[in-house]
């Protein structure tokens, strides 16, 4: 049976590679001399390179084929009989070989991502595997950001670890008042997702972003996973067992760790601090609202962290303006608690504008000190907005009424 | 304007012509997912720029009719796609524009976008469920100028976006995530349909929203992200409908976008020295004519429609661009 090359290399990406790279030009220096056509890539170790001239051949090819296989899915759906028809079977594999190569060469490719769910749906294809095959794909640039790519991954892992109740969140938003947690259709807080599995999704979220900076939906996914494990955290203070706590509280805590250490290495990227902020406000809501996290580990829950850290930042890298928007995010977040904030902010700005750290921002490039300025100043103005201090003020008000 | 770079329309309107004559090549494949979005887009550039008979009219509307799909009872981007929110608002939006709109079954779409709307208020894009406040917008503006806007549920629509809102003022894709110029646009416009622009703390936005331009004069959809023409509309078509599109430097934007023209093969490109394509063609265009560029027909900042369409169908909503230069 002649196999093409669409078919090959669809074959060797549902193997689930742990990296994929591709290579610019037609693969003619490393590839062996001789390689038949349709075989013009190379899965060594579990990594799969491939020379983009190739993959645009096998994407033209893909095309085609797809369109000639997709009418098979109609009657694929629920209730195809695995061992019913063999020729159907094979064409199955062929879509699901044909539509890895339209994903990863176009993560758009809305039809080809709903093909391969109707097949998973109809148990032609494991969940666990198409997992495998979603994180070697945030090994790629374009893949790495793409909504629909987060969307699948999601949508997998739901039917990995379904809703423990019937309404996303109800449990969780019904128990605590003003939870922060999310209550829409693309949740993955009230599963049954267990705590090592958060923990591989954030280091699928961190392979990501190293993949593709200020990845804005890695974060979100992210985002949703911090989520669904502070969904874990009052079903765990009700129940008898006290120690089930802990290690929500101390995975909450490493991962505000890591977030940190990333914005360090990241000075731009002003989605991560974003996170932050929300990971700050998660932290700050159980300090008060599971007594064993004060009680237990007053030290582990970082309480004043990163309003300091936005700050140490500014003063270290003033030409970014992510790092000043950090420290507007953090400002907001303690004056539930700190009426002081309006000052400290100003302080900030005003100690760089009257020159106590301008020198370094003119040691970076030409432009750095008027851009740091631009942003003191940006700050100041912000700051003088009535709308931002009554937000400062008003929840300063709001927290000491409670 | 004096001396400065001038929009060239006709070399635009023949790149507009130029695409999709080729078929065959891989770009055509690789954009196949877009083709409907992609006529929209040029289809409204051409409106704003004075040549809306430049494309076949007939063709274009049995080229959307072909991408009908029967069993789900919306359109797909091309053909052999799926039916998909985003491809049917563009379908109707050519339709509407092409005075064509008896093409469509209006119940069946109806029911199509309607059955999208998840619990929580926010849509999916289709029945496979990936949810965003584009498709949200996507779905107002659709029934909106379907006439059937009454059949939407209108306070779960509006309590979604109220969720979506950050402490910055913005708005992001869905519940928590970070605000986005483009996702600003949809849930700004989306509330205008729905006359709840009470729900936007709109002088932080406008904030926002202003500090997205650059010193070079174009603007960014995040901070510190690259300045890019698409921005132009996205940014300004909110604070047109905020009313305030004097918060930015329109003579550097105008500038900025002029810059990104292609003035040997035509088209508007992302910023300057790069490809241009027909997405940065229109909302570069989109942008220019918010800002009052001389030779332009207005845009509807809500709709991403001409005005003279939303106002011919009674649809126009208190928003404000800059006065049209002569």
């Amino acid at each position: 049976m002649v196999h093409s090359l669409a078919q090959e290399l669809g074959k060797a990406l549902n193997t689930s590679p742990l990296a994929i790279e591709i290579i610019p030009g037609n693969g003619d220096e490393w590839l062996p001399e001789g390689t038949e056509p349709h075989k013009r890539f190379l899965l060594v170790e579990d990594n799969l390179g491939v020379p983009q001239k190739v993959l645009y051949k096998a994407y033209l090819e893909a095309t085609a084929l797809f369109r000639s296989y997709r009418p098979l899915l109609v009657s694929v759906s629920p209730s195809l009989q695995r061992d019913s028809d063999i020729g159907g079977l094979l064409h199955i594999e062929d879509i699901l070989n044909v539509s890895s190569v339209l994903i990863l060469l176009n993560p758009g490719h809305n039809t080809a991502w709903n093909a391969r769910k109707t097949l998973i749906l109809s148990g032609f294809r494991g969940i666990n595997q198409e997992l495998a095959l979603m994180t070697a794909l945030l090994t790629v640039h374009e893949c790495a950001k793409h909504s629909l790519l987060w969307h699948h991954r999601r949508w997998l892992l739901r039917r990995l670890y379904p809703l423990s109740v019937k309404e996303p969140s109800a449990l969780v938003a019904k128990s605590i008042p003003n939870f922060p947690g999310v209550d829409d259709e693309d949740t993955l807080s009230s599963t049954n997702i267990p705590l090592h599995v958060l923990e591989a999704e954030f280091s699928a979220c961190t392979l990501a972003c190293s993949t593709y900076n200020r990845n804005y939906f890695g974060w979100l996914h992210r985002f949703r996973c911090l989520d669904a494990l502070a969904s874990k955290i009052p079903a765990a203070q009700m129940s008898a067992d006290d120690s089930q706590v802990a290690p929500l509280l101390k995975t909450l805590q490493e991962e505000s760790s890591r977030s940190s250490r990333w914005i360090d290495q990241h000075i731009s990227d002003y989605t991560a601090m974003q996170y932050q902020c929300r990971l700050q406000s998660m932290l700050e809501h159980y300090s008060r609202l599971v007594p064993q996290a004060s009680e237990r580990s007053p030290g582990e829950i970082p309480s004043i962290g990163i309003f300091g850290h936005a700050e140490s930042l500014v003063k270290a890298y003033p030409s970014h303006e992510a790092l000043w928007l950090y420290l507007r995010g953090a400002a907001q977040i303690y004056a539930k608690r700190d009426g002081g904030m309006i000052q400290q902010l100003e302080r900030v700005g005003k100690d760089f504008l009257g020159s106590k750290t301008r020198p370094r921002a003119s040691l970076q490039n030409g432009n750095a000190l008027e851009e740091a300025e631009r942003h003191a100043h940006r700050l100041l103005a912000w700051l003088n907005k009535p709308q931002t201090r009554l937000t400062l003020l008003y929840r300063t008000e709001q927290t000491r009424s409670n | 304007m004096g001396a400065e770079p001038k929009l060239n329309i006709p070399l635009h309107v023949k790149y507009i012509q130029s695409l999709g004559e080729n078929k065959d090549d891989l770009t055509y494949h690789l954009t196949a997912h877009l083709r409907m979005n992609a006529v929209y887009w040029g289809l409204t550039a051409l409106y704003i720029m004075k040549n809306k008979d430049a494309l076949d009219r007939e063709e274009m509307i049995e080229y959307v009719m072909s991408c009908w799909d029967e069993q789900a009872g919306g359109f797909g981007a091309h053909p052999d796609h799926d039916a998909h929110i985003h491809a049917t608002l563009s379908a109707i939006q050519i339709l509407v524009m092409q005075d064509a709109l008896d093409r469509v079954d209006v119940d069946r779409v109806t029911k199509f976008i309607l059955s999208l709307q998840q619990p929580s208020g926010v849509f999916a894009g289709d029945a496979f469920g990936e949810i965003d406040t584009r498709f949200l917008y996507i779905a107002v503006q659709a029934l909106s100028l379907l006439g059937r806007l009454h059949e939407l549920d209108v306070e779960k629509t509006v309590g979604y976006i109220q969720r979506c809102r950050n402490f910055d003022g913005g708005f992001g894709a869905i519940i928590g995530a970070e605000s986005h110029a483009a996702q600003v646009f949809v849930c700004t416009a989306a509330l205008a349909i729905l006359d709840r622009l009470d729900v936007i703390d709109q002088e932080t936005l406008a904030w926002w929203l202003s500090e997205r331009q650059l010193p070079n004069g174009g603007l960014n959809g995040r901070p510190e992200k690259l300045e890019d023409v698409c921005y132009s509309f996205w940014v300004l078509s909110a604070l047109s409908i905020l009313k305030k599109l004097n918060w930015i430097d329109a003579d550097k934007l105008i500038k900025f976008i002029l810059s990104a023209e292609d003035l040997e093969h035509g088209g508007i490109a992302d910023r300057p020295g790069d490809q241009p394509d027909v997405f940065h063609t229109q909302f570069g265009v989109a942008g220019l004519s918010l800002l009052g560029y001389p030779g332009l027909e207005d845009i509807d900042p809500v709709y991403c429609l001409p005005a003279k369409i939303t106002e011919a169908k009674g649809l126009r909503k208190d928003w404000e661009a800059l006065p049209r230069r002569v």
